[in-house]
């Protein structure tokens, strides 16, 4: 089934970026400007599936480095787009509830979530790091907890004057 | 003042009513010294006497030996304990008058202006007592001589002194202004006499003499700016409350504004904080009403900068921008990866360290580090310059670059900050010109004759009225 | 004294702590120092960098990665401990981990600073196990105390570090340099919840700031203790380094020494080092301390045989190397029923001591229960997404995760064996010809019986604490403390050191740190080490003052 529609979600998902960017990704030698309209995509796909604002520098950075350690990222990404767009999900659970493990789109996804959270790309022992301080696995205990290297500032965990937990002064 | 002394004697009189005839002198006597000595304790903590005399890391009280690295060499503070054989033991109050306000010891030489006389000549002679009866009574003799003060050719020769003060040392008391209000020359009497804030906030003439009529506008001191702190809206304080100037002065740190370090920080730890707040008050008062100096600026130096987003795109990044580099590995690991520090750590924007004019605060920060406690927390910041250990020490090239780094990201973005400046801000700043002209290669030309005579002619015909107001 | 001119007063092998604390002992009283460090300067800006830069974290609560990715150097004149540097050939492993730079392991480690307490030093006498030492604590108390204010710890005065909740002990001449840390809410809920169950709470004496001391600011609560304090609040061996450069020492770096030489007499005369480029070089010095911890130090020392001394120096009684000991231990996994915030704070702080001492000493070893205090969620988030853990329940299952995972572990006192032991290997070497070190260890019944004991306490944390056990690890987990390798004794037939740490063998050697302690206790070693370093040092002076006089 995934091979029968492929082509049509890649031509449904070429269809949906710009003329420009169909022909870029016909002729490699613009591979940059279709990375920036690529990046575009990429970036709207992230903010969904993580269920917050995402940065375009970081979202450059890790399209980049998801296409370097997958050659069929950018493919992948489209597909996932094509999925995306067509069942118009209103929340990445609502898509999360619809596919699963089998489906190749919901690996596309894993993939591109995981980087954002652990800040991490690639495999294996083949690993390569974007973020550290921004790595998202941070943010929902950002309240509470400081990113290791980073500190709260001099006795800051001292338990507060009502016994309850310090917290760091920052929004979860 | 009169007011003042007949309450201290209002309690002692009425116990020695209750008290036999016997006990009654001595008992009005010994409350009376007492409520003088706590006094005068307190006006020497106001005038800051301990900054200079007491050598820090747990030097005796006021038994001097503390050096004083000033542009012109090094000073040792002296011992004004009342050591008869080291300090200040046989001095009268005579003696000690002459000292403070004129700035001759008993042994008739002349005081380098690192005494402040020039400012403590207008302390009121009430107050002259109880510092004196306080440092007679309250302060612990100790022996300890401390070295000689040996500057180099001409400034040994102390005698100089004369001609200098002749040109910038008031010899007038403080009289305070009809046309202000009590608060207000209680707080000039704070700044101008006691506290001397002067000495370090009004800029200085070739001669090393205060400029007056450009009041607490900002001056030069070795390594550090002390900075405009007159009311004008962009070059100084006017953008700040009543209450965030009070906090400063008693805390050393208003979030969002600025921190106290360098010899500010000493300020605030020995002296500041302890004044009572009405004297607060008083000071915040006389400085919102002084003259407002403008000086070219674009902005208030409080309110520059943003968060920085860098990490995002330089972590991990082969041969990453040299200032970063230096910012992700020294500092944001306190100032956070965005530089927006956090309740303890100081944002490294909307800081008037970053913010200002000129580098020199930035770059003594980043030298000597910041170290100051105020209502018993410490305040800590490593040093990265020689002092610094060495597994942690930056090198001029890396202050220069981190220094570059903040003040384009977080701070006035129109300042380059070079090696060499660094270098000279870590050898104690710029030298002063009378400094520089005392230098040999200089002398054998005669030149500087010319030029200091050049220059006290310029000097005296623009020599101002020493208040402010 | 030498009537040849030598290259120093002395010189010291390693710059780590020990090595330190001497070399400034030394410079302060007018001697010329040389320090030998086999590695290379490292600044804390180049490690915090790597650590944060690199794709595998290191993590003290997840066993299989600890190690991995170290951000220290790994150059081939000196290949890391955290690659496959130590060869093992015993039943158990001993994958210690110490650090080659200027400044030593002590730049990772968690800086706790226990003091031993008297039965300690007589184990032998009172329990029938291992050895006692030549002294009591009560000959050690005082250094303690300078080791203390020399290193910067700051901790709680009137605890009992007996465990039992009793009266102050051990007893004390002077108070802590620095008050201790305050509590995170994790440590008084888990007070609150194990007291319940008799466990009395003893907070870690530490060498982490609470003032400013020296040029160290306070701790932060970074949480990054190991592998590295990014603002030095941390107290660790280059400090010392960097006073006693101050003081006049030199330091040599990337000198690694690879032979001793002694005298027919028994003088030892001089070293030999290599460079990275294989170069050889030599010094020689009138007094010499080997402080390079206890798997370099023996090596070295069976490295240099020669015909007068065909086991290597210091080796007459055939102890070098032998009586490796550890504190081998388990950990366990929990996951707690309620929201107690591991990683607040320092990364270690309450310790659990109820087994630290007792007559049960005679059937099992003395231990210690930490509470692991490292920000979990970085161990959690990959296995949650590997899992398909993804949208909102990722966050929700991040936050819950890191703020109920935490991790105990336990180390046990081990005894010395002479079967345990360190030797050069006879077949491989590094970069630079010099033979790997080969460790063969091994634990004993007693070790079992106290992996029992540890066991139940476990189990009765679980239940007091409500919580679930996610698993127990019974591994041989080693925990970088090396002990016992160049032993002290009153008898040099099966001693390497005497009580004033001078090798029996050599009058003007002496051996600093950890390899010399008799016994382990249940304690990290480096306080004891640094004791002892503090009062060669002095016994050094003496006998250099005497030998001048005589």
């Amino acid at each position: 089934m995934a091979h029968n529609l492929s082509r049509r979600r890649l031509l449904q998902g070429m269809g949906i970026l710009s003329l420009g960017a169909m022909c870029n990704s016909l002729f490699p030698a613009r591979a940059l400007a279709a990375d920036q309209l690529a990046e575009n995509g990429f970036l709207t796909v992230s903010q969904f599936l993580v269920s917050r604002p995402v940065g375009p520098i970081l979202g450059q950075r890790y399209f980049d480095a998801l296409n370097r350690h997958n050659a069929d990222f950018t493919h992948r990404l489209s597909s996932l787009q094509a999925l995306l767009q067509l069942h118009n999900f209103a929340h990445v659970d609502e898509f999360l509830a619809a596919f699963g493990a089998d489906n190749s789109d919901w690996q596309t996804a894993k993939r591109i979530i995981s980087a954002w959270y652990t800040g991490v790309v690639g495999d294996g022992s083949d690993l390569e790091l974007i973020a550290y301080a921004d790595a998202m696995m941070y943010l929902p205990t950002k309240d509470i907890l400081v990113v290791p290297t980073y500190g709260g500032g001099p006795f800051y965990w001292a338990v507060t004057q009502d016994g309850k937990v310090a917290t760091t002064g920052e929004g979860a | 003042m009169k007011a003042r002394k007949v309450r201290q004697c209002c309690l002692p009189f009425a116990l020695s009513i209750l008290m036999s005839a016997t006990f009654s002198a001595h008992a009005e006597d010994a409350a009376e010294s007492a409520a003088l000595i706590a006094k005068g304790k307190y006006l020497a903590i106001a005038a800051d006497c301990g900054a200079c005399h007491t050598a820090p890391n747990q030097g005796k009280e006021m038994s001097g030996g503390y050096i004083i690295s000033s542009p012109l060499g090094n000073i040792v503070a002296s011992n004004i304990t009342p050591s008869k054989t080291a300090g200040i033991g046989d001095y009268s109050e005579q003696d000690f008058v002459k000292a403070v306000r004129s700035g001759i010891n008993k042994q008739g030489q002349h005081l380098y202006p690192a005494m402040p006389y020039t400012s403590y000549v207008k302390i009121s002679d009430a107050d002259m007592h109880a510092l004196y009866v306080y440092f007679m009574h309250g302060v612990k003799a100790d022996d300890n001589v401390p070295p000689a003060t040996d500057l180099p050719f001409p400034f040994n020769i102390r005698s100089s002194m004369y001609f200098w003060n002749m040109l910038f040392a008031d010899n007038k008391p403080f009289i305070p202004a009809k046309d202000k209000s009590d608060v207000v020359n209680r707080g000039d009497y704070l700044v101008n006499a006691l506290a001397h804030c002067d000495t370090c906030h009004t800029p200085r003439n070739a001669l090393m003499g205060q400029n007056n009529a450009q009041a607490l506008s900002g001056g030069s001191l070795g390594s550090w700016y002390a900075p405009n702190i007159t009311p004008d809206q962009q070059a100084g304080i006017g953008n700040w409350s009543n209450a965030q100037i009070a906090q400063y002065l008693k805390t050393g740190h208003v979030a969002g504004k600025a921190q106290a370090a360098g010899p500010m920080a000493e300020a605030v730890e020995h002296s500041l904080q302890h004044l009572s707040d009405d004297d607060i008050k008083a000071i915040v008062a006389y400085l919102r009403q002084i003259p407002a100096v403008t000086q070219a600026t674009h902005s208030p130096r409080d309110a520059l900068g943003k968060p920085a987003t860098d990490e995002a795109a330089l972590r991990a990044v082969k041969n990453p921008d040299a200032g970063w580099q230096v910012y992700a590995s020294s500092c944001a690991n306190c100032h956070q990866a965005d530089g927006a520090g956090n309740h303890f750590y100081p944002s490294l924007f909307h800081n008037t360290a970053t913010g200002a004019p000129q580098a020199d605060n930035l770059i003594a920060t980043i030298v000597y580090g910041v170290h100051r406690q105020a209502d018993g927390k410490d305040v800590v910041m490593p040093a990265f310059g020689p002092d610094g250990l060495f597994t942690d020490r930056l090198s001029d090239r890396q202050i220069a670059d981190v220094s570059n780094y903040v003040l384009k990201n977080f701070g006035n973005a129109q300042l380059n900050v070079t090696p060499e400046q660094v270098k000279t801000v870590r050898e104690g700043g710029q030298r002063p010109l009378i400094a520089r002209l005392s230098q040999p290669a200089v002398w054998g030309g005669g030149a500087v004759v010319v030029i200091i005579l050049l220059v006290l002619l310029v000097s005296i015909s623009r020599k101002g009225k020493k208040h402010g107001a | 004294m030498s009537a040849q001119k030598v290259d120093a007063d002395v010189i010291i092998i390693g710059s780590g702590v020990m090595g330190g604390l001497i070399a400034c002992q030394m410079a302060k009283a007018g001697k010329s120092v040389i320090i030998l460090e086999a590695g290379p300067r490292v600044s804390r800006q180049e490690i915090v960098e790597r650590f944060r830069n690199s794709p595998f974290k290191m993590s003290l609560t997840n066993i299989k990665l600890q190690g991995v990715g170290s951000p220290y150097p790994n150059p081939p004149h000196i290949p890391s401990t955290y690659g496959d540097y130590l060869q093992q050939v015993g039943p158990v492993k001993y994958p210690t981990k110490y650090l080659r730079v200027v400044g030593g392991t002590t730049w990772h480690f968690g800086s706790a600073l226990w003091r031993m307490i008297p039965n300690d030093f007589k184990l032998n006498t009172l329990y029938g196990r291992g050895r006692d030492w030549p002294f009591g604590y009560d000959e050690l108390e005082s250094w303690y105390g300078k080791a203390e204010h020399e290193l910067g710890v700051s901790g709680v005065d009137g605890q009992d570090e007996s465990g039992q909740g009793g009266k102050a002990w051990p007893p004390r001449s002077t108070p802590f340099p620095m008050p201790g840390l305050p509590t995170s809410y994790l440590f008084d809920r888990l007070t609150e919840m194990l007291g319940k169950g008799g466990y009395n709470p003893v907070l870690e004496p530490n060498g982490r700031a609470t003032k400013p001391w020296g040029k160290r600011p306070m701790c932060g609560g970074n949480n990054n203790c190991n592998p590295v304090c990014p603002i030095a609040a941390k107290y660790d061996g280059s400090m010392h380094i960097d006073e006693a450069e101050r003081l006049g020492a030199r330091l040599l770096d990337n000198a690694v020494v690879y032979r001793i030489e002694a005298a027919d007499d028994g003088k030892i005369t001089g070293i030999w080092y290599k460079k990275p480029d294989g170069s050889e070089h030599h010094l020689t010095a009138d007094y010499f301390v080997l402080a390079a911890y206890g798997i370099e130090s023996p090596k070295l020392l069976l490295m240099s045989t020669s015909e007068k001394y065909p086991n290597g120096i210091a080796n007459s009684s055939d102890q070098v190397g032998r009586n490796l000991m550890g504190h081998t231990g388990i950990s366990m996994n929990v996951m707690m029923s309620e929201d107690v915030w591991p990683g607040q704070g320092p990364t270690e702080l309450l310790v659990y001591l109820n087994n630290r001492d007792g007559a049960f000493r005679k059937d099992f070893p003395s231990y210690k229960i930490k509470v692991r205090n490292t920000v979990p969620t970085a161990d959690y988030a990959a296995s949650l997404i590997e899992k398909g853990v993804l949208g909102s329940k990722l966050d929700a299952e991040i936050r819950r995760q890191s703020a109920r995972s935490l991790n105990f572990a336990i180390d046990f006192e081990t005894l010395p064996l002479a079967e345990n032991r360190v030797t050069p290997s006879k077949t491989k070497k590094d970069a630079i010809g010099i033979p790997l070190p080969e460790i063969y260890y091994s634990v004993t019944d007693y070790w079992h019986a106290g992996k029992e004991a540890g066991i139940k306490d476990f189990h009765r944390f679980a239940e007091l604490l409500n919580a679930e056990i996610l698993s127990i690890d019974t591994k041989f987990q080693d925990r970088q403390h090396i002990m016992g390798t160049t032993i002290m004794g009153d008898d040099p037939h099966n001693s390497v050191v005497d009580r004033d740490c001078r090798t029996h063998d050599h009058p003007n050697m002496w051996i600093a740190g950890t390899s010399v302690m008799p016994s382990a206790s249940c304690m990290n070693p480096t306080l004891t080490g640094a004791a002892l370093s503090l009062r060669l040092a002095e016994h050094m002076l003496q006998t250099m003052k005497s030998e001048v006089a005589g």
